[in-house]
């Protein structure tokens, strides 16, 4: 187990340099910089980090603005990955597979480390959002919600909510990426893993006259699209996270699984 | 040209292309249970005209026009290539051929997959009649009037021919940031996100600026099209900037590489 958590932490810091910190940072703040909350009056830090972690609420007139606006945001912890993939399953996959001696377990090993990663860049553009917030003169972690009686309230929840919801959306659209990326060998097709469930949940999952729009499983991890309160449209929130954790859970599977049919012979560094 | 042409990624980009246009259909109708009724009661006027306004072009575009060969830059510094080649050639000529390249893979591939498209809708979809007079009165109302015939072939030609001036605007971006990243695969994700942030925050910026937005040249309604010389300039403006950020970053790597290896 020791073993397990000194390799994990080496994983991290290899997929987490200080580079890549830098970059996430940036485009963390890049996105949060486009975001109109910024520049309104009376928007708290909490409620701007809600606002760019937390994903587009439900709308009849959604369209591919809001996709990309969302995607735009989940461009960071993608970046990171396409650097370390590149290097931990390119041309040294052979050798790194010696050293870890089962192909299973090195795959454990990196969606370990995977979910740490995720973890580790929800933190850091968290912080970066704070800090650009603070630098436009925002204050206050807090948002204002509706509680029980309908009075607002002061309220610490949803920033963290909407952190928890991104940390599992990105680390659901990561796993998506390495699945590809590890079968097929090509960014390309691993970025568009990526990016097609997110326009498609987007599109197909937005409007609240449709009872439908709940089931669109890629939306359950949006903090926005969750029910807060009795009688509101959105995914409950027990129900949602429960049947995220099973997606999860079976796209970590379908990695492993995948990796046993990787043929290792014909690996190529390529796009 | 044949590295291109033979490349995986031109194959995937020509595929993109066509996708792109046919998100549309793919999302409305069942294709499991009904592939034959995917293009059931169009005509391929409304059907172009549908994939193109409710098509998820915009948002592949990045990758459209950086697979088919802008990625080369940062194989070849990774390679070592770039080292031997400005041996036997001038800084400029090696430039000029890497953004050459970006530009005829993206064009090429964007083009493509149009034809692509547009081939399976001559294919599949009904002889025209009632919905594409209706297009056609709709393109005699708008921006389009100049252009507009009963078959639309000037205005389908019209937006094909945006569409790959938008791929190789970003093709030629994409070898700037690949060449100065050295890392196709984060060129890649660093041009597809500079596409989007600069996409956002124009087109939430009010109505000037929205039609100055990458979605807002390739897919904007019919009816709402600004005019065909503001949306030309448009697109030069993006043109020149992908000019720019591609010669620069090639001009300052090579630069470098150079000056490493003397």
């Amino acid at each position: 187990m020791r073993r397990f958590a000194s390799h994990t932490a080496y994983l991290v810091r290899a997929m987490l340099p200080w580079r890549v910190v830098a970059l996430v940072a940036a485009m963390a703040a890049a996105r949060c910089l486009a975001s109109l909350h910024l520049y309104i009056t009376g928007t708290t830090l909490g409620g701007l980090v809600q606002q760019v972690l937390g994903g587009p609420g439900y709308d009849m007139f959604v369209e591919l603005d809001t996709a990309m606006d969302w995607l735009l945001a989940l461009m960071p912890p993608l970046a990171g990955l396409v650097l370390y993939s590149q290097r931990a399953s390119g041309s040294l996959l052979v050798f790194s597979l010696h050293r870890y001696q089962s192909r299973m377990r090195w795959m454990a090993q990196q969606l370990a480390g995977l979910m740490v990663y995720t973890l580790l860049c929800t933190l850091v553009m968290a912080l970066t959002i704070l800090a650009v917030g603070a630098l436009f003169g925002l204050r206050g972690l807090h948002v204002y919600g509706a509680d029980a009686f309908g009075f607002l309230q002061k309220t610490y929840a949803p920033p963290l909510f909407s952190m928890l919801c991104y940390t599992l959306q990105s680390l659901m659209l990561l796993l998506a990426y390495l699945l590809v990326y590890v079968s097929v060998g090509e960014v390309g097709w691993g970025v568009l893993a990526y990016m097609l469930p997110v326009v498609w949940g987007i599109l197909a999952g937005s409007n609240e006259e449709n009872a439908g729009s709940i089931q669109v499983f890629v939306n359950w991890s949006i903090a926005a699209r969750y029910a807060f309160s009795e009688g509101q449209f959105g995914v409950p929130m027990g129900w949602g996270l429960l049947r995220q954790g099973g997606i999860l859970l079976a796209l970590m599977a379908a990695n492993v699984a995948a990796m046993r049919w990787v043929p290792l012979g014909s690996r190529r560094k390529a796009v | 040209m044949k590295r291109i042409l033979r490349s995986k990624g031109f194959c995937f980009a020509v595929f993109l292309q066509c996708i792109g246009y046919l998100y549309y259909f793919i999302q409305f109708r069942s294709l499991l249970l009904t592939p034959h009724l995917l293009f059931a009661g169009t005509e391929v006027l409304h059907a172009f005209t549908m994939g193109r306004e409710h098509g998820i072009v915009p948002v592949l575009l990045p990758l459209i026009a950086v697979l088919p060969a802008a990625g080369m830059v940062a194989e070849d510094r990774q390679s070592g290539f770039v080292k031997m080649i400005l041996h036997r050639t001038s800084r400029g000529k090696y430039a000029a051929s890497l953004l050459g390249r970006a530009a005829a893979g993206a064009v090429l591939a964007s083009l493509l997959g149009s034809a692509c498209f547009i081939a399976l809708l001559a294919a599949c979809t009904d002889p025209p009649g009632e919905r594409t007079a209706q297009v056609y009165a709709m393109l005699q109302r708008s921006s389009y009037a100049a252009i507009a015939d009963p078959y639309g072939v000037r205005y389908m030609l019209d937006s094909v021919l945006r569409t790959a001036a938008a791929a190789l605007s970003w093709s030629l971006a994409g070898v700037g940031i690949c060449a100065l990243c050295g890392n196709a695969g984060l060129g890649l994700v660093l041009t597809t996100a500079l596409c989007f942030q600069l996409s956002t925050a124009l087109f939430y910026r009010g109505d000037v600026l929205m039609h100055w937005s990458q979605q807002s040249l390739l897919s904007v309604w019919i009816s709402y099209a600004p005019g065909l010389w503001p949306m030309t300039l448009r697109q030069g403006v993006y043109l020149l900037g992908g000019l720019l950020v591609g010669a620069g970053g090639l001009w300052w790597v090579l630069r470098r590489e150079q000056g490493v290896n003397a």
